[in-house]
């Protein structure tokens, strides 16, 4: 039984890193298609995760070991309480926030990680990342606590069981202001333009993967990846009423992704200021209004 | 009788004057302060719940029943507090700051007889007593100037505040006849529906004095002076333990508003609860944002600390039996982790002789044990799971959305957030990014504090996976208070509320994952370590720009991009209206000294006005 959830539980694991890096690829094909480039292959991240996990590679220590590999595995162990179609390994362990705080733990890690190699560009990478987080998590925050209201419960799957019986119940349609202020969110949460100052790669060199090489950097590449899985279901959870099986689940991840891309491609990046003050505008005011709306 | 309960307090001041006698030698000082806090440990075994002993002391012929009274919450409060400061005390055994024993001591006796006392005299007393020697602790810092005015300051508030409970003391003993905390308690019960304004004015005197001594806003403006400038191996306890005391405090009290009939209720809560509420929330949020820009980094910690009071204040404020129970175990979460957190800076701070954050960095890989606990502090604060931080604040959300309150929610999320920036902050400019050249010869601490570093990670992780240990006897608290107590089960599977939560099964997710990720880390590519300054730099040659350690390192204005937004509430200085306060105050009394001394026509002036006033006055009546 125990064996079995185990087993289970690895398989989650590499679905999300799968579909993830499938996600990443056909990011760069689609983000070339609208810049009328060819593009790479779509199994592109496949193969260069392969590569760089079979390149030597510089460390800058235990520290930097330690942060790289939590990253990933922080997120994996947070992706396994994700109910995910009719995979759902702990039905009565979905708490969200719990999964939020895990997601945290990778965050602290990969930022643990790049600062202790020392180069300052990691950490005002790391430094902007934590700054847009604080953006995106106030209207965030206000979607979540509002969506917990109106379903009178906190567990993912009990908010999916909620969204049950057809396109009108799910939340996307019964809170769209929550729905609309949780898609800016999600565009700051995936380090998408407008809001990839964390990355900026003409100004501060990569940020946080600027030291990382080899496998550090396929471990950052693998976390993006499950970080994209997690982010989108998430999403799909909460407003796009789950899904009866895995694949109408990844798909629809999928047309959450692909919205956030095609916004990505057009947009120019915002400074970091200006990236708070919008989130703490626009997204924000919708997501108070959506609770003004459940709470009276 | 149960006469074991003084010795609770009898035993610390004797200890107190042998330390006292001892104090030249600080060895023998530190030796005693910690055999003093061990044998009150062990003294707490024989103190069980519901022994009680009374004492009629005899004042100048007036009989006044000192009373003490051991309940559940005092219990717990009373091991909490002698276990960490037992662990602080051995690890102040190899400590060179000044701080000094016989004085924490005092505090230890003052803390005993704070959690078990029943009648106001005692507790007044206890509270001055802890006040004072805290006051005289926090002189002791390693900069005398900044120290001495801390000092003063936080003299400053606690008298405000002894003033503030002595005047509630005197109020109840008038009306009621008794000094017994549980009869005055009951007696402001039942009569809160007749007369609501009076026991809300009653309260509030005592509440002015728990929210200076816990440090919630507005009260909030020693803490950061006091806890900065205090002794470094002080400050754990000042952070951890003493600012329970306000806590405590507001714990006795709070019943009261159950009985609530007569005051008009907002959303779903006694208005007076709403508003302590939102006390609470702006406490997080506006102690987090102070957090942000500091650069010394105890004043860091120290907002940090009123941030978290701030947490509790809010949940307890709630008075629903998920409220308590998330406000008692945030309260011993704090303590533990920011004690850790202060006890590893007291660490740091000994090998580098500075608290200035822009002067420190890279320290990790000499002092790899401070680290680790300094980084498993921070992941408990930032509340992630499985370390113990996490509980609590997830119970603290649970009860706020339960009494459908989202925007105090959203609020204290922000802060939980922010909190994450700040310790971050503190982390990287510690101990990661490059280390300067002149701490190439820093040390990791004696075995002694690797010891209590050790213990704390331990408790740390161990109260994180295992939240039944502590869930357990706050139930026992809760159904004490008259509430319902959470259905926890053995490992901590709290059950009954928005989402459940079972840590265990966190912590193996989390276990299996990382053997995982390592398993991946070992079987890949190989990888060489190399120093430093083997780092990128857009191709330049180090050397040709006169680039250091010291100016490769990130640490200055770490957020300075939003600044600006929080810039406006910086304008506001509630420093500045104290301030104010006392300029007006002196302004005002040199101006009627002036009446007196100035000049004796004026002088004679007034007193003939004052007379006729006074004949006219008499004339009309």
């Amino acid at each position: 039984m125990i064996f079995l959830k185990l087993l289970e539980g690895i398989g989650v694991g590499l679905l999300s890193l799968t579909v993830g890096l499938l996600f990443m690829g056909l990011a760069r094909k689609i983000t070339a298609r609208i810049q009328r480039r060819y593009g790479p292959p779509v199994l592109q991240n496949f193969i260069d995760v392969f590569k760089l996990f079979s390149k030597q590679s510089i460390s800058h220590g235990f520290a930097f070991d330690l942060g790289l590999v939590a990253g990933v595995s922080a997120l994996l162990a947070a992706v396994v309480f994700l109910p995910m179609g009719q995979i759902n390994l702990f039905p009565h362990n979905s708490s969200l926030i719990m999964i939020i705080y895990l997601m945290t733990m990778a965050y602290l890690g990969m930022a643990m990680g790049v600062s202790s190699s020392g180069n300052p560009n990691a950490t005002i990478g790391v430094a902007r990342a934590l700054t847009m987080m604080m953006g995106y998590e106030l209207p965030f925050a206000a979607v979540i606590f509002s969506v917990y209201i109106f379903a009178k419960t906190g567990s993912l799957t009990n908010i999916v069981a909620a969204q049950g019986g057809g396109f009108l119940n799910w939340n996307m349609v019964r809170l769209p202001f929550g729905f609309l202020a949780a898609e800016i969110a999600l565009q700051g949460m995936l380090g998408e333009k407008p809001f990839d100052m964390a990355i900026a790669p003409a100004e501060i060199a990569s940020g946080p993967m600027v030291e990382l090489g080899g496998k550090y950097l396929g471990f950052g590449m693998l976390q993006h990846a499950v970080g994209i899985y997690l982010e989108t279901g998430i999403m799909v959870d909460l407003f796009l009423g789950g899904a009866s099986n895995i694949w109408i689940f990844v798909t629809k991840q999928f047309e959450l992704f692909f919205i956030a891309l095609l916004i990505n491609a057009v947009l120019p990046r915002f400074k970091i200021e200006d990236g708070v003050k919008f989130m703490w505008k626009v997204p924000l005011l919708l997501g108070v209004i959506q609770a003004l709306i459940v709470v009276l | 009788m149960n006469s074991n309960i003084i010795w609770l307090v009898f035993t610390p001041l004797i200890g107190s004057a042998i330390a006292a006698i001892l104090y030249r030698v600080k060895f023998l000082d530190r030796l005693v302060t910690f055999s003093t806090f061990a044998i009150t440990l062990l003294l707490l075994f024989s103190v069980h719940v519901g022994q009680s002993y009374t004492f009629n002391l005899n004042f100048m012929g007036k009989i006044i029943p000192l009373s003490w009274n051991v309940t559940h919450l005092s219990i717990f409060m009373l091991y909490i507090s002698v276990a960490f400061g037992t662990l602080l005390t051995f690890y102040s055994l190899m400590d060179k700051s000044r701080m000094k024993g016989f004085l924490l001591l005092l505090i230890l006796a003052a803390n005993n007889w704070i959690f078990t006392t029943n009648d106001m005299v005692g507790f007044f007393f206890a509270w001055e007593l802890m006040g004072w020697a805290s006051i005289v602790s926090v002189l002791g810092g390693r900069d005398e100037n900044s120290s001495r005015h801390a000092a003063l300051y936080y003299a400053m508030m606690s008298i405000a505040g002894s003033y503030s409970m002595f005047f509630g003391v005197f109020t109840l003993w008038k009306l009621t006849g008794s000094l017994s905390i549980s009869t005055n308690v009951a007696y402001l019960s039942s009569i809160v529906g007749m007369h609501p304004w009076w026991v809300l004015g009653i309260v509030s005197l005592f509440f002015v004095t728990f929210m200076i001594k816990a440090g919630i806003f507005p009260f909030h403006t020693w803490v950061p002076m006091a806890y900065a400038y205090a002794p470094d191996t002080f400050t754990p306890f000042l952070s951890g333990v003493m600012s329970k005391y306000g806590i405590y405090g507001m714990l006795l009290f709070l019943p009261i508003s159950l009985m609530e009939k007569g005051m008009p209720a907002a959303f779903g809560l006694p208005w007076v609860n709403y508003i302590f509420m939102w006390i609470g929330v702006t406490t997080a949020v506006v102690g987090t944002v102070l957090a942000f820009f500091q650069d010394d980094v105890k004043k860091l910690f120290a907002y940090s600390s009123f941030s978290n009071l701030g947490y509790i204040v809010a949940a307890i404020s709630l008075f629903s039996s998920v409220g308590v129970t998330a406000g008692i175990y945030h309260a011993f979460n704090h303590l533990l982790f920011k004690g850790a957190l202060f006890i590893t800076l007291a660490a740091v701070i000994s090998r580098t002789g500075t608290s200035k954050m822009s002067e420190m960095g890279g320290l990790w890989r000499k002092m790899p044990v401070t680290f680790f606990t300094f980084f498993i502090g921070i992941a408990s604060a930032a509340g992630i799971p499985p370390f113990n931080g996490f509980g609590s604040k997830w119970l603290i959300y649970q009860a706020m959305i339960k009494q459908h309150l989202p925007f105090a929610t959203v609020m204290l999320f922000l802060a939980s957030t922010g909190a994450f920036m700040y310790l971050f902050k503190a982390f990287h400019s510690v101990f990661l990014g490059q280390r300067s050249a002149r701490y190439d010869n820093v040390k990791e601490v004696p075995v002694v504090g690797q010891i209590v570093e050790y213990l704390l990670m331990f408790a740390m992780i161990f109260f994180g996976v295992q939240p039944g240990y502590i869930l357990k006897p706050i139930g026992a608290i809760v159904s004490s208070m008259g509430l319902k107590p959470l259905p926890t089960m053995a490992n901590g599977y709290v059950t009954g509320m928005f989402s459940n939560v079972y840590v265990p099964l966190i912590s193996w997710s989390l276990a299996i994952s990382f053997t995982v990720g390592f398993i991946l880390f070992f079987i890949s590519a190989k990888h060489k370590y190399v120093s430093q300054s083997d780092n990128y730099t857009a191709g330049q040659i180090p050397e040709e720009w006169n680039l250091t350690p010291e100016t490769y390192q990130f640490s200055w204005k770490f957020y300075e991009p939003i600044e600006g937004i929080f810039a406006p509430f910086f304008r506001i200085k509630i420093d500045g209206f104290f301030r104010g306060l006392a300029n007006w105050t002196a302004a005002t009394s040199s101006a009627i000294k002036e009446i007196f001394v100035s000049n004796a026509q004026i002088y004679a002036f007034f007193a003939v006005a004052g007379l006729i006033i006074f004949v006219i006055a008499g004339w009309v009546a």
